[in-house]
């Protein structure tokens, strides 16, 4: 080999460190292995956690560069109703414009053979070619040429419809037969293809929604540094009741709206970090004994201690990188299948799209996470090389005392995590920010408390032992003498699966108790609801001209009241706007009050000019109880004062609710979102619902759902919504699970000469099979309950973070059946793998103490 | 000149529990270059303790032990390090390790990596080191894991040698149960002393390994005590423990 491709590294040739890796392979493939599969399961946790983050707003970036092409500026409407579409015109003719393409944007619903389809409906015309640059563009002429509508691939998937069909679209409550112009493949229209995306022309999507000369964005493109005077000039054409921001405002609006889903799954991510750190540094410590030895045999053949550092760096880099790219793949299936689900409560508000976005930076994080855990996995038989230690310390160290932990150790551990428990509580509950930092620090805690739980329970099984009559007791007293640094790993494992389960499962059920109470409450106002179905918040408008009248004549309807809602920007926030007929009570949910007077605010809200908040909006504003505030509505700035502040009534960016009467007026329409029907006593709401079905006859694009089908659905998209967190959490309790079961198995198999030394003094195989796995038990035991109490901690630490930072409801409640579920699950899982090699191990026969 | 190694008033204590054991009390001997030297003890003696200062694998708590007239202990680890990669062979039977699947002429090669050699040129200089030893191209290729206990003495020695040390260090060489074995080993060790001029410190607790050797001393509670008679007994006095920490 040239000296150039064989350089020197600390005076060590390539070539040379690679034979002493080969030779390693050879001779401990199956640790290797084990530890390649834990540093592989730790990434592909990692990157499918970074992979499901990045393409939520990864995919609607995407969407929204095609959307926008070169256009920096828009404008845009307040309220599905939109705007003139002669400021379009206006906004042309404005010195420094460019382009100024108009679009309608509004939610509709395509059914298909296969069922109903949520999609956005994206009106477009030439204007918008002129935008330049992205394919979606050219699909104008298209649409235009087609007359009728080209779907996405995803959804004619979905829906079960081809191209040249002729579909139902569901819009403003009405429904009408659109024919499929085309379907946008994969192929080349990767982005729109997996979007929610349905183009048309715009002269179409004014039809379907009944809004003729009416448009909800302008795209404006400003001629080079134009920008700031083209901003000024629209403003002034638009007036007060129309926005003008950033083209890709929308981006930052979902950002915000997407942030607590996004933070949580960071918080994953860390602990999968950890667990795929210390499934690595787990199996390393099962093979430390025999690197040690090998280093010293080394130093003593005189490699020095650059040059050990140097090997050990690049026996780990080498198998950091293979196990690590083995961990991308793992990680791109897992994404693929398990967490790649869009929440479909962000579907209502933003274009998001289903497209999974693999990022180079992505993968490169990953998989710079498994090298640098292996590597530092990888370090300990370093400790070697400290000058104050023998250059053959591990060669007479033969008993692997050096690995026992001391009993002031112990103790020293015990305090440290008493204290860093103490402390952690202290930082979060002075400032909330610090909880993700936090939540990480608790579980490496976790690892300080596990030596003195071993010690209290060496103790009290040496104390049993002396009492009860167990062969197997009495061999595990003897092998649990010593707190070992690998007892400790094996059950400092075990400690963090049970954290983060029980921490974030346990705020996940908190959060999903919180929904569940928030829109129990919030829909209870009515015993049937007629609205445009869909997964959304009750705010796409409909059409309803005369239909409240004509329901309220069903029989057994006692009233029908018209309910009002949909999204507003403010700021940075999407805000949902929720406006209640004065005959609604309660008119906001009273279970999520944080601050005010419930019956005092209901008042107020019903006489109008008053509005409840939520807590995360109130304190951007600086806003208290009687406060005052503006609101940018369709007819200009709105001054309210507040009646009470709330949590976020489920909706991440924050809910305003207001009178009825004021957002008519305001809002500049009678179209409801929902009519609430309330029935007279005694009638069974499934047998009403027919009877208002019927009434409705052809209006085919309104839904009709009881109370108790409402709700269902909204636990349905909650739970959806969190779906990922609980895929990842119970991926991430069974990899740890498997984790510790095959590093036990491995340190059974180990001791397979102490085993049949035992034989040789008489000790029968289910005898020594009991005593294997009642010290495995013991083991998993003590991570198990450090885990479950640490975690309870963490739990409290979690819900109180989503309550103070995301504004969520979630009260904090320990679900002891869920913390009992995850022990057990861990606890059999483990058992069951181990059982087979622990028996196979207690087999060994006698002569086997000779032999090693 | 200086001497090869010399030690000066060297103490050194282990930790015993809550005591301290003193191991070598007050040790000063000197070794010159191309002599070779036995020290003779039972276990716990020690004489391992005295062979690791000489090899300046752990260090005096008190006096000094010189290598070519440098102090040890104002030598960085490195420096140490360094002089086991070239000047000094330390072997001890009880340290046998080797890789399952490992040939041996791999085995000795390995040691020779930290000099910055290549694979190929380690093992060139392996082949003729075995060679010399009488282990031929048949041998050089077993499997390093199933040696009997001769074969890897001998193979031991081979690394050992392959270094080309100034002071070979040997600590119970051969625990080899054949006396003829261990007899023959002794002799191709001696011989190949003498070829190559090399400094031989060799520490038993059977008189048999000691045989030929230029001087011979006894070693006895951490005391040396010197004697150019070959096969005299010393009466060893008792351990004697230092007091509390």
């Amino acid at each position: 080999m040239r000296a150039s491709l064989n350089p020197r590294i600390a005076g060590v040739r390539l070539s040379m460190l690679a034979h002493l890796y080969r030779v390693r392979l050879r001779s401990h493939a199956v640790q290797e292995l084990l530890a390649g599969s834990g540093i592989a399961v730790g990434v592909a946790l990692v990157l499918s956690v970074l992979v499901a983050n990045s393409s939520l707003t990864g995919s609607a970036g995407e969407l929204v560069h095609e959307v926008v092409g070169s256009a920096r500026l828009q404008v845009a409407a307040r309220s599905q109703q939109g705007f003139d579409a002669s400021i379009a015109t206006a906004a042309r003719t404005l010195p420094g414009v460019r382009v100024a393409a108009p679009m309608m944007r509004e939610n509709v619903t395509v059914v298909g053979p296969r069922g109903r389809v949520p999609v956005q409906l994206l009106g477009i015309n030439e204007q918008a070619l002129r935008l330049g640059g992205s394919e979606g563009h050219a699909l104008e002429g298209r649409a235009t040429a087609a007359g009728g509508l080209l779907l996405p691939a995803a959804v004619a998937n979905a829906a079960g419809i081809r191209r040249g069909e002729r579909i139902t679209v569901l819009a403003f409550g009405a429904a009408h037969v659109v024919r499929v112009g085309g379907v946008l493949g994969e192929d080349r229209y990767g982005t729109l293809a997996a979007s929610p995306l349905a183009v048309t022309s715009l002269g179409v999507a004014q039809r379907l929604t009944a809004l003729p000369g009416r448009v909800t964005q302008l795209y404006v493109e400003p001629r080079a540094g134009a920008d700031s005077r083209v901003r000024a000039e629209l403003k002034r054409v638009v007036g007060p009741g129309v926005d003008v921001a950033s083209a890709e405002h929308e981006l930052a609006l979902l950002d915000h709206a997407a942030r607590p889903n996004n933070q949580s799954t960071e918080l994953f991510a860390a602990i999968s970090v950890m667990v795929g750190f210390l499934l690595a540094l787990n199996a390393m410590l099962l093979t430390v004994p025999e690197r040690r030895r090998f280093v010293a045999d080394l130093r003593m053949q005189g490699y020095d201690w650059r040059q050990i550092l140097v090997l050990l760096a690049f026996q780990a880099s080498v198998l950091g990188l293979l196990a690590s790219a083995a961990g991308v793949a793992l990680g791109d299936l897992l994404s693929h299948a398990f967490l790649h689900r869009v929440p479909a409560y962000l579907t209502t508000a933003f274009p998001v799209g289903s497209r999974e976005i693999l990022r180079p930076e992505t993968v490169l994080i990953a998989l710079g996470c498994g090298v640098l855990a292996t590597v530092l996995a990888s370090l300990s038989p370093a400790l070697d090389l400290r000058p104050s230690r023998p250059t053959d310390a591990a060669l007479l160290d033969r008993e692997g005392g050096s690995e026992v932990i001391a009993r002031r150790t112990t103790v020293q551990l015990g305090l440290l995590g008493a204290a860093s428990v103490a402390l952690i509580t202290i930082a979060v509950l002075v400032e909330p920010g610090f909880t993700i930092a936090g939540g990480v620090a608790l579980a490496l805690s976790t690892l300080s408390a596990i030596p003195a739980l071993f010690a209290v329970l060496a103790r009290a099984l040496r104390w049993t032992g002396e009492r009860v009559h167990s062969s197997a007791l009495i061999v595990v007293v003897s092998e649990l003498r010593a707190i070992t640094t690998r007892a400790v790993a094996l059950a400092g494992i075990a400690a963090l699966a049970v954290y983060g389960s029980v921490a974030i499962g346990g705020a996940r059920d908190d959060l999903l108790r919180g929904l569940d109470a928030n829109f129990d409450e919030y829909l209870q106002t009515a015993d049937i609801w007629v609205t445009t179905g869909g997964n959304d918040l009750t705010t796409n408008s409909f059409h309803a001209t005369g239909l409240a009248a004509s329901l309220s004549r069903v029989p057994g309807v006692s009233s029908v009241r018209s309910y009002q809602g949909g999204f507003l920007d403010v700021g940075p926030r999407r805000i949902w706007v929720i406006a209640r007929p004065a005959g609604d009570a309660p008119q906001f949910p009273v279970s999520q009050l944080l601050h005010g007077n419930a019956a005092r605010a209901e008042r107020l809200l019903r006489g109008g000019g008053w509005a409840t908040v939520s807590a995360g909006f109130a304190s951007e504003h600086r806003l208290v109880v009687g406060g005052r505030f503006t609101l940018p509505s369709p007819s200009g700035p709105m001054p309210l004062r507040v009646a009470a502040i709330t949590t976020n009534l489920g909706w991440a960016p924050g809910a305003v609710t207001l009178a009825g009467s004021e957002y008519r007026r305001w809002w500049r329409t009678e179209d409801p979102t929902a009519l609430e029907i309330r029935l007279a006593h005694g009638v069974t709401p499934a047998a009403a619902r027919r009877d208002v079905l019927r009434a409705l006859g052809n209006r085919r694009g309104l839904g009709v759902q009881t109370f108790a089908q409402r709700e269902r659905q909204y636990i349905a998209d909650s739970r959806q919504g969190l779906q990922a967190l609980s895929q990842i959490a119970t991926l991430l309790l069974i990899a740890a699970a498997l984790a510790v079961a095959s590093a036990l198995s491995a340190a059974i198999w180990q001791r397979r000469a102490r085993l049949a030394s035992l034989k040789i003094q008489g000790y029968g195989t289910g005898q020594l099979w009991r005593a294997l796995l009642l010290e495995s038990t013991v083991v998993l035991g003590v991570g198990c309950v450090v885990g479950a109490a640490f975690g309870v901690c963490g739990h409290a630490l979690a819900s109180r973070w989503l309550r103070l930072n995301t504004g969520f409801p979630a009260p904090f409640t320990v679900g002891l059946p869920g913390v009992f579920l995850t022990l057990a699950l861990l606890a059999i899982i483990a058992l069951a793998v181990i059982s087979l090699p622990g028996l196979a191990a207690a087999r060994s026969p006698a002569r086997t103490t000779f032999q090693e | 000149m200086a001497p090869l190694i010399a030690f000066q008033n060297v103490s050194k204590r282990y930790p015993d529990g809550e005591r301290e054991i003193l191991v070598l009390d007050a040790v000063s001997m000197t070794i010159e270059a191309g002599v070779s030297v036995g020290v003779y003890g039972t276990r716990r003696s020690g004489k391992s303790t005295l062979l690791r200062l000489a090899a300046g694998i752990v260090l005096p708590d008190s006096g000094s032990v010189r290598f070519d007239g440098l102090e040890m202990a104002a030598m960085s680890a490195g420096a140490r390090g360094r002089l086991l990669r070239g000047s000094i062979a330390f072997m001890s039977a009880e340290d046998w390790r080797a890789h399952p699947g490992e040939t041996v002429i791999d085995h000795v090669a390995t040691s020779l990596g930290s000099e910055g050699l290549t694979m190929r040129e380690a093992r060139r200089r392996a082949v003729r080191i075995l060679d010399q030893l009488g282990i031929g191209a048949g041998g050089a290729q077993e499997i390093a894991a199933s040696l009997s206990l001769t074969d890897r003495t001998r193979v031991m020695l081979a690394r050992a040698l392959a270094r080309e040390p100034r002071l070979l260090v040997l600590d119970e060489p051969a625990l080899m149960p054949n006396l003829g074995d261990r007899d023959r080993f002794y002799a191709q060790l001696r011989a190949a002393a003498r070829e190559r001029g090399l400094a031989l410190l060799i520490a038993s607790e059977e008189m048999a390994a000691l045989q030929g050797v230029g001087v011979l001393v006894s070693i006895a509670d951490g005391e040396l005590c010197s004697t150019d008679e070959r096969g005299t007994v010393v009466p060893l006095p008792r351990r004697r423990a230092t007091g509390a920490r």
